[in-house]
């Protein structure tokens, strides 16, 4: 008879949010069993290596870093999960493009608040007052979310009666969307549209976007400085494998789950699709709950309130990421920047608007690897990324026979795009190229059409509400808990791996209360 | 709270009432929904198992000899993966209780995968010596089942990365892939011009010669050019500059020492890298003569320890043969794909030992280095070793 598997914890995917969990767990002296169908950790946070280059798969950048007395909350979060990574700080903010007819900017903004604010005023003159008002903001919610992660998010008792007192500004804000406190606080058009570059980060055009969330992250990264890691998001992924194992748990590749055994409310286990049953007292899910909800788990055991949540809410983005190695340098090519939006207006409700389909998205984000890491690739060469968000199933009607020629056909608008607006020639330079669609993104990570943002943050789902959810609300089924950009924190590295960590500790507190 | 330096007018009107009404909101909006399970039905994600299945299970339904080949003619009760002409499929042969996977380009078009009668077409070189070759072209008949991956591989036209013009330098088996390029080009799936220059060891030698022929007459954009090494002696940068003039990109596919000899013709062309692409060519061999193999350690057998989720298997590996070889041979079959470094689905964990890992073939990415991951296929033993790999069935 095969021998029983049990573990303490299961946790299905070893995406960010996976791996955090796992890590925590592990930590805690939990015996844990990480479950990935793919043979690499790390699920968005990997690279994939063409001929001489090894490209960054999806990493712009971290938030909430910085390091010795700007150390953010995700700072601390790697340090005290012991992950041996190279960080590399990013000593500039963001470049922004509007093409927009006589409104349009091509700007680059630097890391530091100070700094953001006197160029903003170079920019636009006029506008710095506004601008230290937003800063100001940003650096109060800061603190606001830094004194919450105390209390892990739950003051309660005489803690909240503090935050009532404390953070009421911050409370006030919450609720109230990006645009129009922008407009309030009398910042002019242009430097709001300029200001407003980083909402594709979020997910929500800034007229549907908290201003707290918005300000909060932006000031992270200014305050803080963006940070990727020296040698790829891979790198990410196998420290947490590293530290995993160290902690006594196990990670199996090639894994995939193909049930997540739920009886009478209850999570018992899951089943591999080669029919091996693993049992555990808790399982941790990092996919999709649309993924886990219709294809995973039985459909009578599917929790009313998750049935009625996945047709409340709006599925967020999944993405085209276009991969170039150039056979020559940034400077021999006249690039600069290392993360630019190239859009055709500034107007970032219209930009939102146009994302649901293949013919009308025309903006899109470049990143430029050796902007921060010169020897990311050889000497004489440069990594040029393109990305973009849709915010629908953008190769509906798409027969197989058509794919290839689709795909080479959308890496060449955004070239031409790209070529014409910069006034740069690339396509005498290409050494690899290499596309991911969403349906990449759904190979790899079996999301719902290659979403890889979780759910869209409109005003009634946004973080806040959500986090407040995380605990108790939204947990539905015992011992079963959802870590991921679907989670409480949104997406993104930063927060995907908060994500991870906030659900295993409340994992841990249920385990503790025999729940 | 004097603290921050923002004027306390722009809250003026606002309260923290709806921010304590957050969640009562949300449950609203969440509780007005509808409580149907909608089905799980997004057209990315049935691409995703029409395009890149991770496994194809097929009969062979035709087989055709060949002067030292076959070909074998693959078909499956549901159409085959869809591929960009001169990608490959890794293929699982069992010699005897050994399982093992080879790589194998598709020779057929693309066109040939779509509607009822979807097929590939593998075509396999006889090789005395080849442990899993000689196998298939001795013991398989039509109807034998034969699982494979879905395609894989980089080795195809790419319209803005390469030149409108490939010149194709072929050997041996190697012209396999250039076989599909040119039934896509002439069936009109491809547009760009091939120039295809096959090498072998005398006429006879000549693998598809009747096909060629058929294509180069029956489409402007082939061209063939055959270089009999008993006739005309190897493939040189003299004859490539005979046929083919201006801008090109040179692909090569065929066994090791053809690449070398490429490295050559290609620095004599002054071709940039961007014009000049590899097929990966499989394994890469005995590496006891390569310079900074340790002298010391070649033709040594070591104890191989290999973790495959909770099971622990132990073998014996040696110094020339790939760690991949070795788990084939000791009874477990480790994941692997292009066999040739670099496409990393053998990516594992090398928990002790040393190993060596030749530079031309050495596809991992940097961190792997640091957190000390492998690629099997393409490592050699110079220690007793202890494996992490992932799981295979």
């Amino acid at each position: 008879m095969e021998e029983k598997l049990h573990y303490d914890v299961v946790i299905v995917g070893a995406g960010n949010g996976g791996l955090s969990a796992a890590t925590y767990l592990s930590k805690k002296g939990k015996k844990v069993l990480v479950l990935e169908k793919h043979n690499l950790p790390g699920g968005c946070a990997t690279s994939f290596r063409r001929g001489r280059f090894e490209f960054e798969a999806t990493l712009h950048e971290l938030c909430a870093m910085g390091e010795g007395e700007t150390a953010g909350q995700i700072r601390r979060l790697v340090d005290d999960y012991g992950l041996k990574v190279k960080w590399v700080p990013i000593d500039e903010a963001f470049c922004s493009i509007s093409l927009e007819k006589n409104k349009g900017f091509y700007v680059c903004m630097p890391v530091g608040v100070k700094a953001f604010a006197d160029e903003m005023e170079k920019v636009v003159p006029g506008c710095r007052a506004s601008v230290e008002t937003f800063l100001e903001f940003g650096r109060m919610f800061s603190d606001g979310v830094e004194w919450l992660a105390k209390y892990y998010n739950e003051p309660a008792g005489l803690a909240k009666v503090k935050m009532l007192l404390k953070w009421k500004d911050l409370m006030k804000l919450v609720p109230v969307d990006t645009d129009s406190m922008l407009r309030k606080i009398g910042m002019p058009d242009k430097a709001r549209e300029i200001v407003e570059s980083y909402w594709d980060y979020i997910g929500t055009p800034s007229d549907s976007m908290s201003f707290a969330v918005y300000a909060y992250m932006t000031y992270n990264y200014l305050y803080r400085k963006p940070y990727i890691c020296h040698d790829r998001s891979h790198e990410i992924s196998l420290a947490f494998d590293a530290v995993i194992r160290k902690n006594g748990g196990e990670i199996w590749y090639c894994s995939p789950v193909k049930k997540i055994d739920v009886k009478d409310n209850v999570c018992r286990g899951v089943i591999l699709e080669d029919g091996t049953y693993i049992s555990a007292d808790y399982v941790i899910c990092n996919l999709h709950p649309d993924t886990a909800f219709k294809k995973m788990i039985d459909p009578e055991e599917v929790p009313v309130r998750d049935r009625k949540s996945m047709n409340a809410r709006t599925m967020a983005q999944p993405c085209l990421t276009i991969y170039f190695a150039l056979d020559k340098s940034m400077k021999e090519l006249g690039l600069k920047g290392y993360d630019t939006f190239l859009r055709t207006t500034g107007n970032n409700r219209k930009q939102f608007d146009s994302c649901n389909s293949l013919k009308t998205h025309k903006e899109n984000c470049f990143t430029i690897l050796n902007a921060v890491i010169p020897d990311s690739s050889p000497k004489g060469t440069c990594l040029l990324q393109f990305s973009k968000f849709y915010t629908a199933d953008v190769f509906k009607g798409v027969k197989p026979e058509e794919y290839f020629k689709l795909k080479d056909q959308l890496v060449k608008e955004a070239l031409d795009q790209f070529e014409k607006e910069l006034h740069v020639n690339i396509r005498d330079h290409i050494e690899e190229i290499v596309a991911a669609t969403p349906v990449t993104w759904a190979r790899y990570i079996g999301s719902p059409y290659g979403n890889v943002y979780g759910y869209i943050p409109h005003t009634w789902d946004g973080m806040f509400a959500r986090v407040q959810s995380g605990h108790k609300i939204d947990h539905t089924i015992k011992r079963l808990r959802f870590v991921g950009s679907a989670g409480t924190q949104m997406d993104g590295y930063s927060q995907t791996y908060l994500s991870g960590r906030e659900q295993a500790r409340y994992a841990l507190m249920d385990m503790k209360r025999g729940e | 709270m004097g603290k921050y330096n923002y004027s306390k007018k722009y809250l003026k009107g606002l309260s923290v009432g709806p921010f304590l009404k957050q969640v009562k909101i949300r449950n609203e909006h969440i509780e007005a929904a509808s409580d149907e399970l909608k089905p799980f039905d997004y057209h990315s994600n049935k691409l995703v198992e029409q395009l890149h299945p991770s496994i194809q299970h097929c009969k062979v339904s035709k087989i055709i000899n060949r002067t030292d080949a076959k070909s074998f003619v693959l078909t499956s009760d549901k159409p085959l993966a869809y591929f960009r002409a001169g990608q490959y499929v890794s293929m699982n042969i069992k010699v005897g209780k050994i399982m093992v996977s080879r790589p194998f380009s598709i020779s057929s078009s693309p066109k040939k995968a779509l509607g009822k009668n979807s097929s590939y077409m593998i075509t396999i070189k006889d090789n005395p010596d080849g442990f899993s070759s000689r196998e298939v072209n001795k013991n398989w008949k039509v109807g034998q089942s034969v699982d494979i991956s879905g395609p894989q591989g980089e080795f195809y036209y790419q319209s803005l990365r390469d030149a409108k013009h490939i010149v194709g330098v072929a050997g041996g088996s190697g012209i396999t892939p250039f076989i599909s390029m040119a039934e896509a080009i002439a069936d009109g799936t491809e547009d760009f011009s091939l120039t295809i220059i096959y090498g072998a060891k005398n006429k006879n030698a000549l693998l598809f010669k009747t096909e060629l022929d058929a294509l180069a007459k029956k489409c402007k954009k082939v061209k063939v050019v055959y270089v009999l090494e008993d006739k005309d002696g190897f493939i040189t940068s003299k004859i490539i500059k005979k046929y083919v003039k201006g801008d090109f990109s040179l692909f090569v596919c065929g066994p090791r020492g053809l690449y070398k000899a490429m490295d050559k013709v290609a620095s004599e062309l002054k071709l940039t890298r961007r014009r000049f692409r590899k097929e990966v060519f499989g394994e890469y061999g005995d590496p006891s003569k390569d310079k900074d193999f340790p002298k010391d350690l070649v033709n040594k057998t070591f104890k191989l320890t290999v973790i495959m989720r909770n099971k622990k298997y132990h073998m014996p590996c040696h110094s020339n043969e790939t760690l991949l070889n070795a788990m084939e041979k000791g009874g477990v079959h480790a994941p692997s794909r292009c066999r040739s470094g670099e496409c990393g689905w053998c990516h594992s964990l090398l928990m002790e030992g040393k190993i060596y890992a030749p530079k031309e073939v050495d596809g991992r990415r940097l961190a792997d280095y640091t957190f000390n991951w492998i690629h099997p296929c393409a490592s050699y033993p110079l220690s007793d070793i202890v494996l992490e790999v992932p799981y295979n069935k």
